[in-house]
């Protein structure tokens, strides 16, 4: 399977129009579903793709999150359509997660498979691109090290943006353990990036 | 008064890093993070952490993914007749095979009585002679003959009392309904395909 490439170095900004294209896809337009998914699904599957360390569950992961947000829009009630197909996205993820804890293989993931080229060197400013697509290189390696609970925990906390109450629900675990696994996480892949502190500043 | 040489768990600086409101009012941790090189740089490299996994990029992923369900099949438009023939199909069905096969087996068993009757004689007749030879015990039985003599395993017939045959008679000689009734389950059978066929969506 060939690597997944990044969509852009910034966060997937809402489409000018989404408010009206939610409400038609609500209505069943399939075309407006289609458009919005199509939007995000890059930032979608990088989710899945982080949750899961693997390209092709990533891929997997994504399209049955599209399936269930297509089930499910009709039930939709506002809010911000990016964090409703995010989550869907982490439940459908976590899904797959799970059913890999029940069923254990003994193949170890490859670290390199399906790690995203980060640079952009079409950029304005390519050196600085190259600089940031050096840290978000070494920044993904580093979470794909950490041990899967608290992966899972600082994906959804810290790289997009749920609350510690939507990462408990969604994980099926107490408050306090998510917590914990969030501190941890952190704490290790400061560990983890002590050689590269200088790319990131602090 | 907190001790400056005694850190807090680094847990706790990742709460303060993360703005956890249970941290951000602890204010001898605070106090301490503000004076405590080693701490402040913790918690520096922390919020520095925190800031780049949230600007982590999206990923373009590596084939192309279906974004829609399959549209579902318009359904075929049916006529009225179609719909009312598509209902009766399957309890005309039904009805037809109870009563062919009813019928079946009642014409079957109805036209094998005369053949076993008529059989019976002659498989007494025949362990008779067998039996005898081999000086056996002749198994005592006893059936009627199409005479009405019966006969009981020795070769001695008794000849049935006049009555008894005249019943026997009338009996058969009466018309047996499961000839009809196999008919009319064969006619629900072939009633249900034209029904069937007669529910074939139009085309287009």
């Amino acid at each position: 399977m060939p690597e997944p490439q990044p969509a852009s170095s910034r966060r997937t900004p809402p489409l000018p129009d989404e408010d009206a294209l939610v409400g038609r896809a609500v209505a069943g337009d399939r075309g407006a579903f289609a458009r919005l998914v199509e939007h995000y699904q890059a930032a979608c599957y990088g989710l899945a793709w982080r949750l899961l360390n693997d390209a092709d569950q990533a891929a997997d992961a994504t399209q049955d999150a599209f399936v269930h947000a297509f089930d499910a829009i009709g039930g939709y009630r506002g809010g911000i359509f990016r964090s409703w197909i995010l989550r869907i996205t982490a439940n459908a993820s976590y899904d797959i997660l799970r059913r890999a804890q029940r069923r254990p293989t003994t193949t170890l993931p490859d670290p390199t498979e399906g790690q995203p080229e980060l640079a952009d060197l079409n950029a304005p400013n390519p050196a600085s691109e190259a600089a940031r697509g050096e840290m978000f290189r070494h920044l993904d390696a580093a979470l794909r090290r950490l041990p899967e609970d608290q992966r899972v925990a600082v994906v959804l906390c810290d790289v997009y943006g749920m609350d510690y109450h939507q990462v408990a629900s969604l994980t099926a675990s107490a408050l306090g353990t998510v917590k914990s696994r969030i501190h941890r996480g952190r704490l290790r892949l400061r560990e983890l990036l002590a050689d590269h502190r200088e790319l990131f500043g602090g | 008064m907190h001790d400056p040489n005694r850190h807090p768990d680094d847990e706790r600086l990742s709460a303060l890093a993360g703005g956890d409101d249970e941290v951000l009012d602890d204010r001898p941790l605070r106090d301490h993070v503000a004076e405590c090189a080693r701490c402040s740089a913790v918690v520096d490299e922390l919020l520095a952490l925190r800031t780049a996994l949230s600007q982590l990029p999206a990923i373009m992923p590596p084939r192309p993914l279906r974004l829609l369900p399959p549209a579902p099949e318009p359904r075929p438009e049916r006529s009225a007749a179609g719909t009312w023939a598509r209902r009766l199909f399957a309890p005309a069905l039904a009805v037809g095979m109870v009563l062919a096969i009813g019928g079946g087996i009642g014409t079957f068993v109805d036209r094998g009585i005369p053949m076993l009757t008529s059989a019976g004689a002659g498989a007494v007749a025949a362990p008779e002679s067998q039996d005898l030879s081999k000086g056996g015990e002749p198994q005592p039985a006893a059936a009627p003959s199409d005479n009405g003599t019966t006969f009981d395993g020795l070769g001695n017939g008794q000849a049935e009392p006049p009555e008894r045959a005249g019943e026997r008679q009338s009996a058969t000689d009466r018309p047996a309904p499961w000839l009809p009734i196999l008919g009319a389950g064969v006619a629900l059978i072939v009633l249900a395909l034209i029904l069937r066929f007669a529910d074939q969506p139009r085309a287009g």
